[in-house]
Order: C-alpha cells, then sequence, then structure tokens
C-alpha cells in the first residue's frame, strides 16, 4: 500500500472511481429470442431479478416488460405493451428497479391505468412518490383489530353484515345481480357522510362502457373528488389486467400509511385470475384444477392481506377491501369463489332469485356473512339490529313451511307478517344510501311493532313519511342519533320520541 | 426412443470440446448433424450463444468489438485489460457508421462507447 503517498488518498481515491466508472458503463443486455402472445423470451441477463422491470429497445421505441419466469438459461417476461413491435433479435436491458406506480393526493380524482399513466385525457400526474406493485403485507405487530365502522349507507348490510375499516369483505354472486352497485353506493356513502374515506375502484377487464358511466355518475355525485379509478379493459393485455388490482392496492396504501382511511373496491377477481392463468399457461407453467396455476391462492391471499387496520405505533389508518367475485349459477364452491371466500373476513351472497323476486339489493340473509364487523358497529345500528338477522332467516324457513297449510296459529302468523314487512324494508333502491338515523329509525319502528297495522306494501311508504317528519320537525334529535354512540331503545327518551312519531306516521298508512 | 438431449448439454458438450483443444470442426459437423437429424436448426443462433455464456463461464470469453477503423494495438490491450478473461478472444468488425469509439459485446455484456451511440443518447435525452 506504499505506491501511494497519505497525502495524495484524494488524488488516489478519484482516480480509482474514474477507472471504476469506465467498466461501471460495461452494462448487462440479453436478447429477445422469442415473442409472441404478450410474452417475450429473454436470453441473458443472468441477473435479473423476480418482478424486475426489463426494456426492450424496439425499432418504435422502448417497450418495458416484467420478469416471471426465470429459467437456467432463458427469462420469461410479461410486456408491459402491444407485442406487435417487439421482435425476435431486440436487446434488452435491465431497468434496476421493480414495477411501482405513482401514489399521494395527486391521484385523487383521476381515471388511470395499472402503470399510474392517466387516461381520462388530463394532464400527466407529477407525484412526489411512487409505490411498489408488490408490496409485503403489514406485519402481526402493526395492525389492530377492525373496530371502527365503514357504513356502507346499505340498511341491509348495515344492520346484518357490519363492515369494519381494514376488513375484507367479499361480494359474490352471478352476473347481473347488483354486485357493483353495492361497491358504487358504498363510495357514494363516504362522500353523503363526509367520513373522509378515499375510494379506489379497480375495473379489472370491465367493459370500458360500464366505466364510463360509472366514472359520469360518480362525478355527478360528487364522490370523484375522493376516488381514484384504476382501468383496465377487456382489450388490454392480460398483463395489465394481472397488475391493476396491485397497482390500485399500492395507491390506496399511501393514504393507509398516512393515517388516513381507504376504500378498495377490486371489480371483480375473477376476471384477474382468469387473466393470470393466460400469462401462466403462455409462460408454460404446469396448469392445475380449472388450468389455473399452483399459485393462484398465493395470487389473491397476497394482494387481499394489505388491507390492514394499522396500529396506532403505525398512525392508525386503514385499507379496507371490497373484492367482487362472479359466479356460475350461482356456485359458490367454484375453485375461485371457494379461494377468495376463504380468504376474506366474510362475504355479501347476491342471490338471482331474490333479484327477480324484486328484493333488491337481492343479499341472502342465509349465505352471507361478516367475520370481524359486529366489534366496528355503531352502539345504534347494534341496538336495534340484534335479532334482524336471525328473525329474517326464521321467517324465510317459516314463509317455506308455511306454504303447505293455512291453519296457523297467532304467534307464527305475527312472526309472518312481520318478517314481511322487515323484507319490504329492507330493500333499497340504488343510489340511495341511508345515514345512520335513517337506517336505526327504519328498523326500530318495524322491530318495535310500531308498524304492525301497515300492510307489507305499504311500508316503503311509511317509511319514507316517517323519515321526512323525523327530518323536519326533531333534526337536533336526529343529529344526535346519527352519532350513533347511543343506544336506542323502547325505553329512552329517543325512542320514545321515535315512538310517538312513527304510531301517528302508521295511522296514515293502515291498510 | 431417447429424450431431446438439452440445448444447455449440448453447449456444454462443445464447451467441453473447446477446452480440451479438440477439432472444433468434427465437433461442430456432429452437433449440426444432431440438429438437422431432430429438426431443430432454428436453435442454431441459441446455442451459439449457450456455448460463448458456458465458455465465458470458464474464462473463455469471445468479444465481439465494432469499431471505425481497424483496431490499435493499445486499444486491444485497453480492451484485453477491460474484460476479465483467461483467454480473450477478439472477433473485431470494422462498421463505419459508428463514426468513432468502440463497441464491445461479450456473452452477457455490452460496452458501447462508440460516437453513434453517444449521439443517439443525446438526442433521446433531448426528446
Amino acid at each position: 500500500m506504499a505506491d501511494i503517498a497519505v497525502t495524495e488518498l484524494s488524488k488516489g481515491l478519484r482516480d480509482a472511481i474514474a477507472k471504476l466508472d469506465a467498466s461501471d458503463n460495461l452494462e448487462s443486455v440479453g436478447v429477445v429470442t422469442r415473442v409472441g402472445d404478450g410474452v417475450a423470451w429473454v436470453h441473458g441477463l443472468a441477473d435479473a431479478g423476480y418482478s424486475e422491470v426489463l426494456q426492450i429497445e424496439t425499432k418504435s421505441g422502448i417497450i418495458e416488460a416484467f420478469v416471471l419466469n426465470l429459467m437456467e438459461d432463458e427469462i420469461g417476461a410479461v410486456l408491459l405493451g402491444s407485442d406487435q413491435t417487439v421482435s425476435a433479435g431486440d436487446k434488452v436491458t435491465l431497468k434496476g428497479e421493480v414495477l411501482s406506480v405513482p401514489v399521494g393526493p395527486e391521484l385523487l380524482g383521476r381515471v388511470v391505468n395499472p402503470l399510474g399513466e392517466p387516461l381520462d385525457g388530463g394532464p400527466a400526474i407529477k407525484s412526489k412518490q411512487r409505490g411498489p406493485v408488490e408490496r409485503e403485507a403489514i406485519g402481526v405487530m402493526g395492525r389492530k383489530h377492525v373496530h371502527e365502522p365503514m357504513m356502507t349507507g346499505i340498511m341491509a348490510i348495515d344492520a346484518m353484515f357490519p363492515i369494519g375499516r381494514g376488513q375484507r369483505e367479499l361480494i359474490i354472486g352471478d352476473r347481473q345481480t347488483g354486485k357493483t352497485a353495492i361497491a358504487i353506493d358504498t363510495m357514494i356513502n363516504q362522500a353523503r357522510e363526509n367520513t373522509g374515506v378515499v375510494n379506489i375502484y379497480v375495473a379489472v377487464g370491465q367493459k370500458l362502457s360500464k366505466v364510463a358511466g360509472l366514472v359520469e355518475r360518480l362525478k355527478e355525485e360528487g364522490v370523484m373528488d375522493q376516488t381514484i379509478v384504476v382501468v383496465t379493459g377487456p382489450s388490454d393485455p392480460a398483463s395489465l389486467l394481472y397488475l391493476a388490482p396491485y397497482a390500485g392496492t399500492a395507491m390506496g396504501e399511501y393514504f393507509r400509511d398516512n393515517k388516513q382511511h381507504a376504500l378498495m373496491i377490486y371489480d371483480d377477481l375473477t376476471k384477474h385470475a382468469v387473466a393470470y392463468r393466460q400469462m401462466s399457461l403462455l409462460l408454460r407453467r404446469p396448469p392445475g384444477r380449472e388450468a389455473f396455476p399452483g399459485d393462484v391462492f398465493y395470487l389473491h391471499s397476497r394482494l387481499l392481506e394489505r388491507s390492514a387496520k394499522l396500529s396506532d405505533d403505525l398512525g392508525a389508518g386503514s385499507l379496507t377491501a371490497l373484492p367482487i367475485i362472479e359466479t356460475q349459477a350461482g356456485d359458490i364452491s367454484a375453485y375461485i369463489p371457494t379461494n377468495v371466500i376463504s380468504i376474506t373476513d366474510g362475504q355479501i351472497f347476491m342471490e338471482t332469485d331474490l333479484f327477480y323476486q324484486g328484493i333488491r339489493p337481492a343479499i341472502s340473509a342465509g349465505l352471507s356473512v361478516s367475520r370481524v364487523g359486529g366489534d366496528a358497529q355503531t352502539k345504534a345500528v347494534k341496538s336495534v339490529s340484534g335479532h334482524l338477522k336471525l328473525g329474517l332467516s326464521q321467517f324465510r324457513e317459516l314463509a317455506s313451511f308455511a306454504q303447505f297449510g293455512s291453519d296457523l296459529d297467532e304467534a307464527t302468523k305475527s312472526q309472518i307478517e312481520r318478517g314481511q314487512r322487515l323484507t319490504e324494508l329492507l330493500k333499497q333502491h340504488q343510489y340511495q344510501p341511508m345515514s345512520i338515523w335513517q337506517q336505526c329509525v327504519s328498523i326500530f319502528a318495524v322491530s318495535e311493532g310500531l308498524f304492525d297495522k301497515v300492510p307489507a306494501n305499504n311500508v316503503k311508504d311509511a317509511q319514507k313519511a316517517l323519515l321526512t317528519r323525523l327530518n323536519s320537525d326533531h333534526a337536533k334529535e336526529m343529529a344526535e342519533l346519527n352519532k350513533g354512540a347511543e343506544k336506542l331503545e323502547a325505553k329512552s327518551d329517543m325512542g320514545k320520541l321515535i315512538a310517538k312519531v312513527a304510531t301517528t306516521v302508521a295511522k296514515g298508512f293502515e291498510g | 426412443m431417447q429424450g431431446k438431449i438439452s440445448r444447455r448439454k449440448l453447449a456444454l458438450f462443445v464447451a467441453d470440446a473447446v477446452e480440451s483443444r479438440h477439432t472444433l470442426g468434427s465437433v461442430l459437423r456432429d452437433v449440426a448433424a444432431y440438429l438437422v437429424d431432430t429438426k431443430r436448426t432454428r436453435e442454431a443462433e441459441l446455442l451459439v450463444r449457450a456455448i460463448e455464456d458456458e465458455l465465458a463461464q470458464r474464462g473463455i470469453v469471445v468479444a465481439h468489438v465494432v469499431t471505425a477503423r481497424p483496431l490499435e494495438r493499445e486499444l486491444e490491450q485497453a480492451i484485453k485489460e477491460l474484460i476479465d478473461a483467461r483467454e480473450l478472444h477478439l472477433d473485431s468488425e470494422i462498421d463505419e457508421s459508428v463514426i468513432g469509439g468502440v463497441r464491445i459485446e461479450t456473452p452477457g455484456k455490452l460496452l458501447d462507447a462508440t460516437i453513434k451511440h453517444k449521439l443517439l443518447a443525446l438526442h433521446q435525452a433531448k426528446i
């Protein structure tokens, strides 16, 4: 070490760096050997990592791809753009990073693709931060139990299957049963009730006309300001469909990690699994049940595990997920539905039969469940909805039993009648989410028997009249009830007040 | 029936032959006959790459060098220093379109220090 004088340390070090710089230019390159169906096979680049981004230099610019198959002498990469311009022999280099998307408040109100590029014709998104698309879920100590309500504004859900912030609640059902409607109503409710929850709607292979309609509606309702829409259409490459939920989650995680609350809607994960199946089969991974690859469970579990309620130390933010799954002919025991049911903290099952009987939202009381939301229910809603689910299930059983004979004792008859009223009451039009006080008063009126003399087909009108009357005459009390902190009981002042108004209103609707 | 011999195995076979200084011609004839027999001639180009990769791992590096003018002794020496190899084979090519500088390609690595590349990079940066 005597060849450099101590006084020349600085010069020696700088010279050494300059020398290294020259060899730094020696970059790793690979070459495209085959390409097709959105998959490129690359020879070389032995130091590529899993999920790393590759840049393919084509004649018409750079096309990016990400590594999914690392084999002995070849890399299988999925293109993030069109495969038309990529040809065998093109030079491939490593970008030196895993996939990431822009995250932050700059995205609010925007419609983007899974790479964070705007699709709404607006200016480019200049966010200060980027978030990795694939990120490990938060650990045990970083979490807290779900305890705050995420009100959907849909009475049947908030009363019987309450959802909490940080919960994953699956919406499952056949096509055209109102799955997306529930998700949209939940988003609208966040804006109406000023909950401050950020909505992130991820459309996976949805018809673009449907998404356009949805965005239009959200703008009309004034929800778009607190919403990010991540869109992939049926004509997008499978790689983008595959990335969409992860990219959306990365955007949601920003709010979760910054002490805010976000709501993810994945519409829908069936198409996501199908896109992943396509990619896997093209990458020549062995197919398993229903031709899905072996890691299709992990595909969804690692996605949904990122939804969480954070501990106080981490800021107590939350990420709630409402994944949607489409079933075929009500078969919830197919591969993907069973997987996602077992991953999530409960499911809301939509039934075609109910939908066509006019019971909308067509939520099945028997097959739906919420495993953790009970703790998150507000006191007021909990106090009125305690026996609702049981009562409704018993009614359905009794009603089917009562079809065989007309001789019923009084008790059974009244139970059936109350069940009919409850069923009527829980019907709700789309885009009309209800506040806590509206839900409490409505359920209270029926379950306390205040509407017992109102025929079932008039219940909806009576409910409307009651709510209007209470809103105009007792706005202050209702605002108090809306906080949901107090139990609503027949003996309490609030209970007595509602009973008084309800009895007078009911008289106008008696058959 | 015997299974298909993988590209990697073929590459190992040729690399062994190169290392043990066998007559390369006869080995290549054998491999070519095998490729024709198994209708895998399309893989020839890939096989060459695989052989070069395998040789590079054993310290025998084939470097393709592109310059605008014939290689000078000094540059050749500099390239030998840059590439860490037990045995370096230079395959030089003269291409006036690179204008100046040198482009060195070894299995899996590329050093593009040509004027053409720098100009293109500048052009792209400007866009």
